[in-house]
């Protein structure tokens, strides 16, 4: 088993590792096939039907595959060699995978990070600098760290989602309990009659 | 003018307390709240030995409780409930560990039981944001536009306690922590402690007397402070009129004025979609249809909270090519999001919550069936 992947999975990794390793799992295919996998697994323990999709398919048809050659493949002796070099590193290793598994329970989230969204500072950005804009660097949107780098997505799309996110940060922190106030300002928006009230 | 009050006998002390008043009500009427005025008047009060500054801040059937109480929930209780009824004004500064901005809210009921609040962001360029129950109007001056949003559940500091405590604790350990002073009012730290990933840690400290917010933290689960909210002003010791409440900008003819909804907003719109297999404790408090500015397509906007945190669910059509996954998480700032597609249309999960949340709210985002 990926001992980065299911630390991440169970919520172990500190905030950058998390995020090198949800990187990884962006750009390996094969991660994200053990990602599905061991979600599936996580299912099956918890007992909730799994939606299948046709990598989680692909995935459960291997379990089963292996399963009939190697019964044992949930327990702790199972784990890869990699695992292994990690169990000289932290001795505790053994007894968290174990717990891993069981814990998979409680991570119900399949991401397939193939996208980008990235969101900067606004200020980095070029915008035409109309008052709104004024107004929303005065009170800075947060800095996104990248989560996944895009292989497929065009420039324009980024550009749009990058947008959008924005848009709905605007939106949110209207709505928000905490970060409200940050968001006081709209922007985006286009001159229009003023409607009947 | 402090000094030269305190130099006063106690009658004449009176006396120019009435003026004090009056000069305060008028002063709030034209330039919101003036605190060296009122200062000046509880310290007078607390000259004469008398017990009057307490009273004066006895306006609402939460502060008739045990001032004392020990319970953390019932601490919980007396935030929320002062957050929307007692009359207030002053000055709180909100920080991240990159920036810092200073916001004036004054805050009042009427006696139609309207709720009051205006926001004056002091930094920068002017806005004033006045709220009337779930009305909100955005006043931006430089832009010579208003932005009326007539459904928002929106609350801001120091209304952060929205749901009830008893739910609250089913997902954090509610804990009472030291007491300390701020803004010159003494308070009562209630530590909330996250029992799963799927929310942050929250430090609130409450007044004594009334169990208004005085100071909200929240914390990644490494212990990293991402924002605060402090009052640095405050006056809690009388009502605040009516007129303060208006935004200056009120009267300004020819300004724009652009709609967040439909003319005719409904309450619980199908909006067609569902948030199922929610993280625990979460529950949808809002959902609608919203219009956004330069989009010809409405927006379905769907909004869940733990009582506590706010997660916005964003549905609209895919305006991209296949699908797209992602999201975003920062150091200094506690609003996380996650993107996924459902067949044709881009789902963005976004809320002050770990990534974890969001991830796993995205992820039970379904087209309701029909």
């Amino acid at each position: 088993m990926n001992e980065k992947l299911s630390a991440l999975m169970d919520g172990e990794l500190d905030r950058t590792d998390a995020l090198a390793a949800i990187k990884t799992l962006g750009q390996d295919a094969q991660q994200r096939g053990d990602w599905d996998c061991y979600h599936l697994i996580g299912d099956a323990i918890r007992g909730d039907t799994p939606s299948v999709t046709a990598r989680r398919k692909a995935c459960a048809e291997s379990i089963f595959a292996r399963l009939a050659e190697e019964p044992t493949i949930l327990a702790p002796a199972a784990i890869s060699s990699s695992a292994k070099l990690s169990v000289v590193v932290k001795p505790a290793t053994v007894e968290k995978k174990t717990r891993m598994v069981l814990a998979m329970a409680a991570s119900v989230v399949t991401v397939t990070a193939i996208g980008v969204i990235v969101l900067k500072q606004q200020d980095r950005q070029q915008d035409t600098a109309t008052a709104s804009s004024q107004v929303a660097k005065q009170m800075p949107t947060p800095s996104y760290v990248e989560l996944a780098t895009a292989s497929t997505a065009a420039t324009g799309e980024v550009e749009a989602n990058k947008q959008r996110v924005n848009d709905y940060l605007t939106i949110h922190r209207q709505f928000a309990n905490s970060s409200a106030l940050r968001a006081a300002s709209t922007t985006q928006a286009e001159p229009r009659q003023a409607a009947a009230q | 003018m402090n000094q030269a009050l305190l130099s006063f006998t106690p009658i004449k002390k009176l006396a120019c307390l009435s003026q004090l008043v009056k000069l305060a009500v008028s002063h709030c009427v034209f330039a919101s709240c003036v605190f060296s005025v009122t200062g000046a008047a509880s310290s007078a009060f607390a000259g004469e030995g008398d017990t009057r500054t307490r009273d004066m801040q006895k306006i609402s059937p939460v502060e008739a409780r045990d001032i004392k109480g020990g319970d953390a929930l019932e601490w919980l209780e007396r935030i929320s409930r002062a957050g929307r009824e007692i009359p207030y004004c002053g000055v709180f500064v909100h920080s991240t560990p990159e920036n810092s901005t200073s916001t004036r809210v004054t805050h009042m009921v009427d006696k139609q039981g309207v709720e009051h609040e205006k926001i004056e962001l002091l930094d920068g360029p002017p806005t004033e944001i006045i709220r009337r129950n779930d009305e909100m109007y955005y006043y931006q001056p430089e832009e010579k536009a208003v932005l009326v949003d007539r459904r928002t559940t929106g609350r801001f500091f120091p209304s952060l306690v929205t749901g009830n405590p008893k739910k609250i604790a089913e997902n954090y350990r509610v804990k009472m922590g030291p007491k300390d002073r701020i803004a010159e009012y003494d308070c009562q730290w209630i530590i909330l402690e996250p029992k799963d990933s799927m929310r942050y840690m929250q430090k609130l400290c409450a007044e004594l007397g009334s169990g208004l917010l005085l100071r909200a933290k929240t914390y990644n689960d490494r212990n990293q402070l991402l924002e605060q909210f402090v009052f640095t002003q405050l006056d809690l010791s009388r009502n605040v009129a009516k007129q303060t409440l208006k935004s200056k900008f009120e009267q300004s003819i020819g300004w724009r004025r652009d709609y967040s909804t439909p003319a005719t907003p409904q309450k619980d719109v199908d909006t067609g979609w569902l948030v199922s297999n929610l993280p625990a404790g979460f529950k949808k408090i809002m959902e609608m249809m919203r219009l956004q500015p330069g989009r010809p397509q409405p927006l379905a906007h769907l909004v869940v909270s733990d009582g506590l945190s706010n997660v916005s669910v964003f549905v609209e059509p895919s305006q991209t090519v296949g699908r797209v996954n992602g999201g975003g998480v920062s150091d200094d700032s506690p609003t996380t999001f996650a993107v996924r597609s459902v067949a044709d249309f881009q789902v963005t999960v976004m809320g002050d919550v770990p990534f974890a949340a969001v991830q796993a709210i995205a992820d039970g985002v379904t087209r309701r069936a029909r």
